[in-house]
């Protein structure tokens, strides 16, 4: 399917080396990203930008990834865009939180390569 | 009858005795002092004196007891109380420690894989060598911090148990079919004997009890030979009609388990020697677990082993929580 310019994807992600690696990866892939490095940032840049994905990390200083999911689903360009949330954390109870909150996925970093999640990525995307 | 001088300086102790033990007793009381006491030394009542006074003596021995009993009870509902607080700042320090390797981990395996992929430019035959091989130290890493965190949340969940109705065959055929490639690569046969008709259900953690299944089959694939047999049993001989049990054999053509390391198997982090040549990046927790899951299920687990392979069994009772 051809593609009108490139497809915007979100990382919020506070640790700055995860978030560069995931950046390259995705660029190389033929994505436009941005990066926000914590909750406030994310929610600006959605309430100033549509994007076609958010990747979310929920473990952010001040507020968490959790609130931005809340937050973001009441905004206008968060309602719609398929959030990935690529946490540490993956109890049970966390992954029924977000999902609750409304979260499309929940991939646990460590458990996953970036070539899953780009696939992940691009399943959302289609 | 006459009495000897040494009889009435004890009867005269007993008494001044007695006298103490009273005042010390009930002057705390009659100001309505704490309850409870330091324990106090039970000394059984001296012989000689008269009847009421013994008695009286006796119940106040009694008494005594009964304090430091209290007092017992008291502190070891203490104790306990300060081993629950230890359990749950352990899970916390585990749950902590482990989500924080977690960060570090993903940066390391996400690099590598970045490499691996050349995204980061292309790659002598050298260097792939040696980021393949950081790449899987770095996955042996990431499974024993999950490994980790998973004893943690099973331990936490312990009475988290959700028992449903369950076809053990259908369950069984739905593991073995995860394990398709992982046997073809060592071109090991894995079978199934079920019966004609269906089994009576079981009632069981469908999760948990796939976990287990998981595991011991994963086991017998691992440790058998190139070529070998892994069989998983499930019959009408199977069932006990005395004890109304079930029993599932997983049955492999391995070297069998070594006579110094049967008794340890079980034991949480213990690896074998064969096991650890087998594959490095075990954790040793999984028939640890295993065990548990089954134990909770009021089942058991147990082997038979000998150079010729080994055979696990389960057996879970038919008609649970009735």
């Amino acid at each position: 399917m051809a593609t009108e310019g490139k497809k915007t994807v979100l990382i919020v992600e506070d640790d700055e080396f995860l978030r560069s690696l995931a950046a390259k990866r995705l660029e190389k892939d033929g994505l436009s990203v941005k990066d926000a490095v914590n909750g406030e940032a994310a929610l600006k840049a959605i309430k100033e930008e549509s994007f076609d994905l958010i990747l979310l990390d929920l473990l952010l200083p001040g507020t968490d990834g959790f609130a931005v999911l809340e937050k973001a689903r009441e905004m206008e360009n968060g309602k719609e865009v398929p959030i990935v949330v690529f946490s540490n954390l993956g109890e049970k109870t966390d992954i029924e939180r977000a999902k609750k909150l409304g979260a499309n996925d929940f991939l646990v970093k460590a458990n996953f390569t970036l070539d899953d999640i780009v696939d992940k990525i691009h399943s959302y995307l289609k | 009858m006459t009495i000897s001088p040494e009889l009435a300086g004890n009867i005269l102790l007993s008494l001044v005795l007695v006298v103490g033990i009273l005042i010390g007793l009930f002057l705390p009381r009659l100001f309505g002092r704490r309850r409870y006491r330091s324990p106090q030394v039970y000394r059984p009542a001296e012989p000689g004196g008269d009847d009421v006074e013994s008695l009286k003596k006796l119940n106040e021995d009694l008494a005594a007891k009964t304090r430091a009993l209290e007092a017992k009870e008291l502190e070891l509902t203490l104790t306990n109380n300060r081993l629950q607080k230890l359990e749950e700042a352990k899970s916390k320090f585990v749950a902590v420690t482990t989500h924080q390797l977690r960060t570090p981990l993903s940066a390391i395996k996400w690099t590598f894989n970045m490499l691996q992929g050349g995204q980061l430019g292309a790659l002598s035959a050298d260097e792939k060598t040696f980021v393949n091989k950081g790449a899987e130290s770095t996955e042996r890493m990431i499974k024993i911090v999950n490994d980790l965190l998973k004893v943690d949340q099973i331990e936490a969940e312990r009475k988290d148990y959700q028992f449903t109705s369950i076809q053990l065959e259908d369950l069984v055929e739905s593991v073995i079919f995860e394990f398709e490639n992982q046997a073809e690569s060592k071109k090991i046969e894995v079978n199934i004997k079920k019966p004609a008709k269906p089994l009576p259900t079981i009632e069981a953690d469908a999760f948990k009890l796939r976990m287990v299944l998981e595991n011991l089959i994963d086991n017998a694939i691992k440790y058998n030979h190139y070529k070998g047999r892994v069989e998983v049993i499930l019959s009408d001989e199977n069932i006990n009609t005395t004890k109304n049990t079930i029993e599932v054999t997983i049955a492999d053509t391995g070297i069998g388990i070594p006579v110094e390391e049967r008794e340890k198997i079980f034991s949480k982090f213990f690896r074998a020697t064969n096991a650890v040549a087998a594959e490095p990046d075990g954790s040793g927790l999984g028939l640890y677990l295993s065990r548990d899951i089954i134990e909770k299920h009021s089942g058991t687990l147990w082997f038979e082993t000998s150079r010729e392979g080994t055979r696990f069994h389960i057996s879970l009772p038919l008609h649970q929580r009735t």
